[in-house]
């Protein structure tokens, strides 16, 4: 049974799902495991409701469940399985040289989709969702320092990988 | 402050960490300006700089596909206030 205030907090759960689906998206790379990682995580964040705490972040909140629910998961080696394997076919990664602007849009999203993990998750929040490198570091559970070189790595290697050269070597 | 790097060469570089910062909004007005003024006179950075801008303008719309898709009615279920609870 939900008190007023936390029906209004699940209420409003509501707004952050296109938050959720883009990072759940990042992480997993498949649209159905990222619509599975919403769902469980919007399941878990009613379910403990009354753990967050008013007046603190719940898009971050939030961010920490998902997060915590793809790591945690009995099936991340399964997923991680996949995505070595997908990784594998793609590399190094076939970024064709673009012909037009429709091109470089998907060649950046394949770029983008072929970082590891951490750099990816790092550089969708800073420069997708705008968090700060404070709150990035905080939710992802690192040092503003680790931020701050995922980050040099992602842009470098998303700047190779744009080049089409093999950033493996 | 921000501290640039000077090379053998006597030219002023930026490191990974300040280029990062000025995409990121980082720094303040003047901040802004010493780096700009190292790009204006470093045209091999500065290209490599605008390109990290230009791809991190691309990244920054990643994703507006995946959130605009229709919710599954799974989720749309989950966020539809139970008859106990009301």
């Amino acid at each position: 049974m939900l008190d007023p205030s936390q029906q209004r907090i699940v209420a409003g759960l509501g707004s952050e799902i296109p938050m959720l689906k883009r990072y759940a998206h990042s992480l997993s790379h498949d649209f159905a495991q990222a619509d599975d990682l919403v769902q469980e995580c919007l399941t878990r964040a009613i379910a403990k409701i009354d753990t967050w705490q008013p007046g603190t972040n719940l898009q971050a909140w939030l961010v920490v469940i998902l997060r915590n629910i793809f790591y945690n998961d009995r099936r991340r080696e399964k997923r991680e399985r996949l995505s070595l394997s997908a990784l594998t076919l793609a590399t190094p990664p076939q970024v064709s040289a673009p012909q037009d602007s429709r091109m470089v849009l998907r060649s950046t999203e394949d770029a983008f989709m072929a970082l590891p993990t951490d750099q990816r998750e790092t550089l969708r929040l800073v420069a997708i969702e705008g968090m700060t490198y404070e709150k990035t570091a905080d939710l992802l559970g690192v040092n503003i320092g680790t931020v701050k070189s995922r980050l040099s790595r992602a842009r470098a290697r998303l700047s190779e990988l744009m080049d089409g050269s093999d950033a493996n070597s | 402050m921000l501290t640039l790097e000077v090379t053998r060469k006597l030219e002023v570089s930026l490191t990974d960490a300040q280029i990062n910062d000025y995409i990121d909004g980082r720094l303040s007005k003047r901040e802004r300006a010493v780096v700009a003024a190292v790009l204006l006179q470093n045209p091999e950075l500065m290209h490599k700089v605008m390109k990290t801008i230009l791809i991190n303008d691309i990244v920054k719309c990643l994703g507006e596909d995946v959130s605009a898709e229709p919710l599954p009615d799974a989720i749309k279920a989950i966020l539809r206030p139970k008859a106990s609870d009301t």
